[in-house]
């Protein structure tokens, strides 16, 4: 009750509130339980919402598969995100393999993981840049072409280079 | 009266929250490191992480909201948007005036809000919609003014419970598929009451106990008691999982016109199911039975049914084959999904998805560059009597060669036949056939500025025998477009066309061309305005290669989306 006495107080001051990422617990295409939490901390990740019906979703893989392999060095994760539903849930895989991409691959089937990102309003292409401590940095909506030297800047940005 | 009073206290304390958010922004004009905590979870050697982290606490946290209580040190978690919608309709078909409605005028806004404390969330989403629900009957439950969503509960590492709104999914949705789509169907089937669900390495089990209202007419409104449970676990290798679970549900199947009391009828689904997962071969199959009770003239009979669902895809580099297999009998609920096993994702009995189906489909991709892919495919799908039938095949070449362009051409061929019996003389025959040539290209300019064009055209022919009636043949094409401009930062303009070509079906919109306009103004990263104008046709609309399913809608719409 304090706690949440306290919480209030801060609101009520105005005290500014940069987001903290909603965490999840997704299964990946290999059939591993994938935890956000297990990353925070560790690295800086970017969450890629993408489905195998979306063109320009897919258009963009392709540059965070680079971005990945530039900086995994440097303490980048990738995770994509696939909100395809269960009816599309077996190409998924053969999707990211054509794409050539070797980031973790989460299913979100219910889009649960989407909305408590984006609320009610939800569109995909959407791109997150998650902060070491946890805390969103950028958001990238309905990408468009020209937009992933922003998304790039970003990332390099939360990895402090 | 009480929601929009607490709508517009919550509403208040967003904007103060939001501007207060901003006056601290303005006074540090300096990009700030968001970076807080407590450090423990930076590990040693992580160079990067630890200098953020100094970084951080010389700035003095200014943009922390980890709150200090005590010895304790609580994480706190906030997002909330606000999305408002208004909408003035030239004209709208209105099922309960029984014809169109001119000059009907719409506002919606729903503002939702997750907070984290630790591990313990909360949320919601409220719902503000004029004009009241009673006074029109076109839209179902969903839209009038209340607290449409809320939960509260706790997300752990192993345990996660829920009290309130929750979604699910078991296995591929065979049995039961718990979903919010806004972005393809604009569906939304949650429960409201408990979930739990707890993950250890080889063990997972999830457990619901929720009721929730079906609606496929605002008349009608289905309330079903669902209780569910499932189990997956790895018993002996880790790329070997099998799962089982049991959907119990109260379901209402119709009714009482007498006394008015909804009729209620048990049913079960026990199911099974094995995935195994590899580099090369991933497969997934699921069987699951159900019982339950339907309408036979005017009595509710038992039935039982069943379900089979495999898939099998198998990798060979950037290759793949996929092959999938259904065949459902007696086989639905309003909270499931079954995969529909087509390209086109149409069931093959659209008014009972899993009612009496079998199929197979098949699909090849050869991707001899990275960006480069030509894939091919075939399916067939049909009932026991085989008087309902779908083939589609087809195939596609994408080259994404971002960020220079992306150039998408494909094309699908679907034939259906629908064929039944009217009284003991009559028969009815429907056949459909359907090319969809389908093309995307994108192309950036140095500026940064981008076009994109999409163009699909269909052709439609169809062959109806109305038994003595008489035949009806239909030839209709739909030429469709749309060019989309876009600046970034600033705005980004659509302009769409469709034409309805030849032999004109019936259209329920009485016209045979649409045209739309919408530009959409990105005012700073977190506020976008669209202007919409036009009327769009009914049914699968697509822009910038999203599609949704869409009612016909004829006028103005402008919609403001916030994130905070």
């Amino acid at each position: 009750m304090r706690k949440l006495s306290a919480l209030l107080l801060v609101l009520l001051a105005g005290v500014a509130v940069a987001a903290q990422a909603p965490l999840f617990q997704l299964e990946d295409v290999n059939g591993n339980n994938v935890k956000l939490s297990d990353y925070i901390g560790d690295y800086v990740v970017v969450l890629d919402f993408w489905a195998t019906s979306c063109s320009p979703c897919l258009a963009v893989m392709p540059h965070m598969q680079e971005l990945y392999e530039e900086y995994k060095d440097d303490g980048l994760r990738v995770i994509g995100i696939s909100e395809d539903l269960p009816r599309n849930v077996s190409s998924v895989k053969a999707k990211a393999r054509e794409l050539g991409v070797t980031y973790t691959i989460v299913l979100d089937q219910n889009a649960a993981a989407l909305q408590a990102y984006q609320g009610g309003d939800a569109g995909i292409p959407f791109i997150v840049v998650i902060g070491y401590d946890g805390q969103i940095t950028d958001t990238f909506r309905r990408i468009q072409p020209g937009d992933e030297d922003k998304i790039e800047e970003a990332v390099v940005e939360a990895l402090g280079l | 009266m009480r929601y929009s009073i607490l709508y517009l206290t919550l509403a208040c304390l967003l904007v103060l929250t939001g501007a207060t958010a901003a006056q601290e922004e303005d006074e540090y004009p300096e990009e700030p490191d968001f970076i807080v905590g407590d450090g423990e979870d930076v590990e040693a050697g992580d160079e990067a992480a630890e200098d953020t982290v100094e970084e951080a606490e010389e700035e003095e946290n200014a943009y922390s909201y980890v709150i200090g209580v005590g010895d304790d040190e609580t994480q706190v978690g906030i997002q909330v948007s606000n999305t408002a919608e208004y909408k003035l309709y030239e004209s709208v078909y209105d099922s309960a005036a029984g014809g169109k409605v001119y000059g009907m005028q719409t506002f919606e806004d729903d503002l939702t809000a997750n907070v984290s404390i630790d591990n313990l969330v909360l949320g919601g989403t409220l719902r503000f919609w004029q004009p009241r629900y009673d006074d029109v009957l076109t839209y179902s439950r969903q839209y009038k003014s209340e607290l449409f969503k809320w939960y509260v509960g706790y997300a752990g590492e192993v345990a996660e419970a829920r009290y309130g709104t929750f979604y699910t999914t078991f296995g591929r949705g065979l049995t039961l598929h718990l979903y919010d789509d806004p972005i393809f169907y604009d569906v939304d089937n949650f429960l409201e009451g408990f979930y739990g669900h707890v993950t250890l390495d080889w063990l997972d089990v999830k457990g619901l106990v929720g009721r929730g209202s079906y609606d496929f007419d605002p008349l009608y409104t289905f309330t079903d008691d669902v209780r569910a449970v499932e189990a997956s676990f790895n018993p002996f290798l880790p790329w070997i999982e099998i799962g089982g679970g049991l959907v119990s549900q109260d379901q209402q199947v119709g009714v009482d016109f007498v006394s008015g009391e909804a009729i209620r009828k048990p049913l079960l689904m026990p199911s099974g199911r094995l995935k195994v997962t590899t580099d090369y071969v991933d497969f997934y199959g699921e069987y699951a039975a159900s019982s339950g009770y339907e309408l036979e003239g005017t009595e509710y009979v038992p039935y039982d049914g069943e379900a089979i669902y495999a898939s099998l895809v198998g990798y060979l580099g950037r290759n793949s084959l996929r092959v999938e297999y259904k065949n459902y009998d007696h086989f639905y609920n309003h909270w499931n999904s079954p995969p529909e096993v087509s390209f086109s994702t149409k069931p093959l009995d659209k008014s009972y998805p899993g009612k009496d189906e079998e199929g197979y489909l098949v699909q090849l991709t050869y991707s001899p560059l990275i960006g480069l892919s030509v894939s091919g495919g075939y399916c067939d799908a049909w009932d026991s009597a085989e008087e309902m039938t779908r083939t589609e095949y087809g195939g596609e070449v994408r080259w994404d060669a971002w960020p220079w362009h992306l150039v998408a051409a494909g094309w699908l061929h679907g034939e259906s036949k629908e064929y039944g019996t009217v009284g003991e003389a009559d028969y009815y025959l429907y056949e459909r056939d359907e090319i969809w040539p389908d093309l995307e290209v994108s192309y950036i300019f140095p500026t940064g500025h981008s076009l994109a064009l999409h163009y699909r055209h269909e052709l439609i022919e169809e062959h109806e025998v109305l038994g003595d009636f008489g035949e009806n043949d239909i030839s209709e094409q739909n030429p469709q477009g749309s060019l989309t401009y876009n600046w970034p930062e600033l705005f980004s303009a659509t302009v769409g066309a469709q034409f309805a070509l030849g032999d004109l079906r019936t259209l329920d919109e009485g016209r045979d061309y649409w045209i739309t306009g919408e530009v959409t103004f990105h005012l700073g990263p977190n506020h976008d305005l669209s202007v919409f104008y036009g009327n769009e046709r009914g049914g699968l609309v697509c822009s910038g290669g999203i599609c949704r399913e869409e009612p016909p809608f004829d006028g103005l719409r402008v919609t403001l989306e916030s994130r905070i």
